[in-house]
């Protein structure tokens, strides 16, 4: 290998990239998609739109008072108008009319069999929820609680509780989530938020740029230069320094990814574009060892995959059969998409750990591990050793695979020639 | 000194038998023609010798070494398949081409410079490869083998593609890197071009060798069994024993003589009922032998 060819070649591919229109626009397009995916997920969560009009049916009239101030306590920013009947004749159909005009969002029938067995009586009454909507999740959680809390109040109350200290003991007491070993200072949320924005730029790049390597290939291929390029430099150069080259593409825009959030933040920018602050916020308060990572498993990640796309490169013809061998390149990091709620959740689960020792899904799911929760010393040596594995086999395939595979053009090659390939070279 | 030896090299692809058992030497100093029709296994052949694909058996010898990669840097390769990076400008293209073959950027830049004047394309060097027509790109490449001033310069089918104009320019250009004493192996289909230009031949066909040789050397092998006569009056002698073949384009006969016919005594008897204006004894030219060797092999295998 002479050094001298490969950092000639990959200078060649970075400047030709990093001059095209493509590059600025992706490098400004990115961020921008991914900031606004991000904020209008978290805005749709976080704030319903408008008001809520709900009903509330119960023999109990004190009782539905109070679950209506439970409600409006537990709103959460949320606004309610809230309307309470109790039980007669056709107001159920009626209701159901409501709802299916548009009148009414939903309504709550408290359940009233169990206020006259007295061996239930200590049970809360519980209640069904009658809307067009299967899947309120929000509402159903909020409603439960409210009914619980409700419940509570009225049989404290009933137990000759002073209303003073029933409010104390009612008074929500929040829970904070703080991780061991990954951050003193941030919150879990801002950990979720951060992990998954730099997952899914870890995403992006990595496919984009992979990718890339094995177009530029194909394009080599059809324009024909690589017969020039192979009577004066050796095919391993000329496809090291292309995956050299276009990588450091890859880590040329998450550098300037990274530094202009920086600069956002710290000039209390980002603050003033509204919810992209949150994200921002998120990223910087992420440790330094996250940034570490980022960049190891881009590197990695992109290796694996740039080799994977140049051995595909290599074995086909035109950009259009490309685009179906794409598809090696994507699925193993779209399942990664896939995996990533469970993997949030339980991070140290046996799928999650699997994930992250399985080279194709290594880098994005032990990303993701390592900021959410520090996994075990071993997983991660494991996870890297097998790593290194498998980009030394693609590459010694794709080497070998590419050696031949430019050269031969016509119809695609079946996978008994391939092998041929392989044992050729 | 032999600046390229194959030796018994043999080459199949697939089921293909691109190269068949061949041996080639060509001498420091010649100008050579490989010669043969499309798909007979010249590129294949020299993509041997450069090392771009290995021979399934036999040898091939640069500089009278075994093959290694560093002796590319002696050679100007000019492959049949060309291209150029679309989006590089012609000058950055031949910087970079000239830095892979160990030049330094700037002594790549003057030459690529001084080489661009010479071949007319001055103007272009700012322009990406994209906008040239075909015939521009075709005299880039031909700069981009000889930056880096190699002894072996190895061109295929360098003339294929280019106007009259253009073509005389850049064969003008390789006769003159002749002159300097460099070796030159060209490959084409067109025989008339390597008669002009070339010292010694080979002539391949079905990636079988079928003629090796001087130019002189191979031409001499093939007796002058052509007659031309121009003539007034009787064309009887066209039914003489020795011809085999005559054509008689009023007044002007072309005769091919039967084996061992005797072009004397076919004048003799020519002159004793015509005029005869002119009689010449014509040299087979490098195409009849060809298709006589190519025929003869053919009807051997």
């Amino acid at each position: 290998m002479l050094l001298a060819n490969v950092m000639l070649v990959a200078k060649r591919e970075y400047l030709e990239r990093v001059k095209t229109k493509a590059f600025v626009l992706s490098t400004v397009l990115i961020p921008i998609f991914f900031f606004g995916f991000m904020l209008i997920a978290a805005m749709l969560t976080k704030k319903d739109s408008g008001a809520h009009h709900i009903a509330i049916v119960s023999q109990d009239a004190a009782l539905s008072n109070l679950i209506k101030q439970e409600i409006v306590t537990g709103a959460d920013g949320a606004k309610f108008k809230i309307d309470t009947y109790t039980p007669s004749e056709g107001l159920q159909k009626q209701l159901d009319t409501n709802i299916t005009e548009g009148k009414l969002e939903g309504f709550l029938l408290i359940g009233s069999e169990n206020a006259a067995d007295t061996s239930k009586q200590m049970q809360s009454p519980g209640g069904t929820y009658y809307s067009n909507s299967a899947s309120d999740i929000p509402m159903q959680q909020r409603l439960s609680s409210a009914v619980r809390n409700a419940y509570v109040v009225e049989r404290m109350k009933g137990f000759g509780v002073p209303e003073k200290e029933v409010d104390g003991l009612m008074r929500a007491t929040g829970i904070d989530l703080q991780t061991i070993g990954v951050s003193r200072k941030s919150d879990s949320t801002a950990t979720i938020f951060g992990a998954v924005g730099l997952m899914l730029l870890l995403y992006m790049t990595v496919l984009l740029h992979g990718i890339n390597v094995g177009r530029s290939i194909v394009e080599e291929k059809t324009s024909r230069v690589f017969e020039v390029m192979l009577s004066v430099i050796r095919p391993d150069d000329l496809l090291a320094g292309k995956i050299l080259g276009v990588g450091s593409v890859g880590l040329t825009q998450i550098g300037i990814w990274l530094a202009s959030t920086g600069i956002l933040a710290a000039f209390g920018l980002s603050m003033a574009v509204g919810g992209m602050g949150k994200v921002t916020d998120a990223i910087h308060q992420m440790p330094l060892a996250s940034f570490f990572a980022f960049a190891l498993c881009y590197v990695l990640g992109y290796i694996y995959y740039s080799s994977v796309a140049a051995m595909f490169g290599s074995m086909v013809n035109s950009e259009q059969e490309m685009q179906q061998m794409n598809m090696f390149v994507v699925m193993p990091l779209a399942s990664c998409m896939a995996f990533l709620y469970p993997v949030i959740v339980h991070p140290d689960a046996w799928y999650s750990v699997a994930l992250s020792l399985f080279p194709p899904t290594a880098p994005l799911i032990m990303f993701l591990r390592v900021t959410m929760h520090q996994p075990p010393a071993w997983e991660l040596l494991l996870s890297l050793g097998l790593m290194f594995v498998a980009i030394y086999l693609v590459i010694w395939l794709a080497s070998r695979i590419y050696r031949v595979g430019i050269l031969m053009y016509g119809k695609r090659p079946n996978l008994p020639e391939i092998l041929r390939w392989i044992r050729y070279s | 000194m032999a600046v390229v030896e194959l030796k018994d090299v043999r080459k199949v692809y697939d089921k293909k038998v691109a190269v068949n058992k061949l041996d080639l030497r060509i001498e420091a100093g010649t100008m050579f023609g490989l010669l043969g029709p499309n798909g007979s296994g010249k590129t294949s052949s020299i993509r041997m010798m450069i090392g771009i694909t290995a021979p399934d058996s036999g040898t091939v010898q640069l500089f009278g070494e075994q093959f290694s990669q560093k002796q590319l840097a002696r050679v100007g390769y000019l492959p049949e398949e060309r291209g150029l990076y679309k989006k590089m400008t012609v000058i950055d293209q031949l910087v970079f081409l000239g830095q892979l073959r160990g030049l330094q950027a700037s002594e790549a830049r003057k030459r690529a410079v001084e080489w661009c004047e010479r071949l007319q394309i001055a103007d272009a060097m700012q322009k990406k490869t994209e906008e040239l027509s075909k015939g521009m790109q075709q005299k880039i490449q031909f700069i981009a083998t000889l930056l880096h001033q190699p002894e072996l310069i190895i061109m295929d089918e360098p003339f294929s593609g280019l106007d009259p104009v253009n073509a005389a320019l850049l064969q003008d250009t390789l006769i003159d890197l002749h002159k300097e004493g460099r070796t030159i192996l060209f490959s084409t289909h067109r025989m008339d071009q390597v008669e002009k230009m070339c010292d010694a031949i080979s002539l391949i066909h079905n990636g079988n060798l079928v003629l090796n040789g001087g130019m002189r050397d191979v031409k001499s092998r093939y007796p002058r069994n052509r007659v031309q006569i121009q003539f007034e009056g009787d064309d009887a002698f066209l039914q003489h024993e020795s011809v085999e073949k005559a054509k008689n384009y009023q007044g002007l006969a072309e005769i091919k003589l039967k084996p061992g016919g005797d072009s004397q005594a076919l004048l003799a008897a020519a002159a004793s009922k015509a005029i005869i204006v002119k009689f010449e004894l014509v040299e087979p030219t490098l195409e009849e032998i060809f298709i006589e060797a190519a025929g003869g092999k053919n009807a051997i295998s």
